[in-house]
């Protein structure tokens, strides 16, 4: 409830009116370092490299893709050549090669390929 | 299509633009919603300094909103006002927020006929935007966006994520509050015929 100690409603709208009146100007130095941020912002996302390592990692699914897709790889190069070999020595050359690569894949999944192939193993 | 539509479609291009990497539209919509942006930072926490950190925050996460941004769902400036008007109100939580200083009071736009006059406007300046201050956040924000920033209470609704029956209701008990506050200065202010 509105009482005659209370400011109007006319002499509250004057006030609202005098500061629409006023500027808040937004400062030049401001703006123009706003726009280069935006300009970094997005032209970052551009010029990002596509990388194609990332890509192929993704789509087997990360290193524990990559190296089962290694494993299936030697262990038919394996079952290849190893014609004089029986069957369980195959076998377990594959589980050699797979327990290996498990212990790679362990040790170098937080390195990118780049960091891998600068390793001097 | 009306001036507001033709708007939208503007900046809903220029942000399209820069999501692909174009600088040219990303300093481009900087330039068209920044400065508004920043005054609405600046009438809601009354200085200078924080309204920039709120803005340059604000276009920072339009930028990374920008790759997923749907078309056809919110409007670029309603999306960052009420972005805006969010992070002031955490500002205002966080209680981080320094008292207006004379020097950040916008100056007038015209110095008027008189010293005296310049003086109440000055006041009155001082005045409103310390009873806005004791304002509960959303009052405030309501009174600041309808009667200061002059927005419709439909774009109000829209940026305050309320119902317009809601912004009306907001709006109303504010200013019954600011009447309240600034009743007692009436004389100072210049308005001592006021009944």
């Amino acid at each position: 409830m509105m009482t005659d100690d209370d400011l109007s409603p006319d002499a509250l709208g004057k006030l609202f009116a005098s500061a629409r009146a006023e500027e808040a100007p937004i400062g030049d130095d401001f703006l123009t370092r706003l726009q280069a941020d935006a300009a970094l912002a997005v032209a970052g996302r551009a010029r990002e490299p596509v990388n194609l390592w990332r890509q192929i990692h993704a789509l087997f699914g990360g290193w524990a893709g990559l190296g089962g897709l290694s494993v299936a790889g030697l262990a038919g190069f394996a079952f290849g050549i190893s014609g004089s070999l029986g069957v369980s020595e195959t076998l377990n050359a594959a589980a050699f090669l797979q327990n290996d690569l498990t212990l790679y894949s362990e040790q170098f999944s937080s390195l990118s390929l780049e960091t891998l192939l600068l390793e001097d193993f | 299509m009306t001036k507001q539509e033709t708007s939208a479609a503007v900046q809903a291009d220029l942000l399209a633009r820069a999501a692909t990497g174009e600088a040219r539209a990303a300093k481009d919509l900087t330039a068209l919603l920044a400065p508004r942006a920043y005054r609405q930072a600046f009438r809601m926490l009354g200085n200078r300094a924080e309204a920039e950190d709120v803005v340059q925050d604000a276009m920072m996460r339009l930028w990374r909103a920008a790759p997923n941004w749907q078309a056809g769902g919110a409007q670029v400036s309603t999306w960052l006002y009420r972005v805006v008007a969010n992070l002031c109100i955490d500002r205002m939580r966080r209680g981080s927020q320094a008292s207006l200083q004379d020097d950040d009071m916008p100056e007038p736009l015209d110095p008027g006929p008189g010293q005296e006059t310049q003086l109440i406007q000055k006041a009155r300046l001082s005045a409103l935007y310390a009873a806005l201050r004791k304002l509960p956040d959303r009052q405030r924000q309501a009174v600041v966006l309808r009667h200061i920033e002059g927005l419709s209470n439909p774009e109000i609704a829209g940026i305050m994520d309320v119902t317009v029956e809601a912004v009306e209701s907001l709006s109303a008990r504010g200013k019954r509050a600011l009447s309240k506050d600034l009743g007692p200065h009436k004389k100072e202010l210049g308005f001592s015929d006021d009944r």
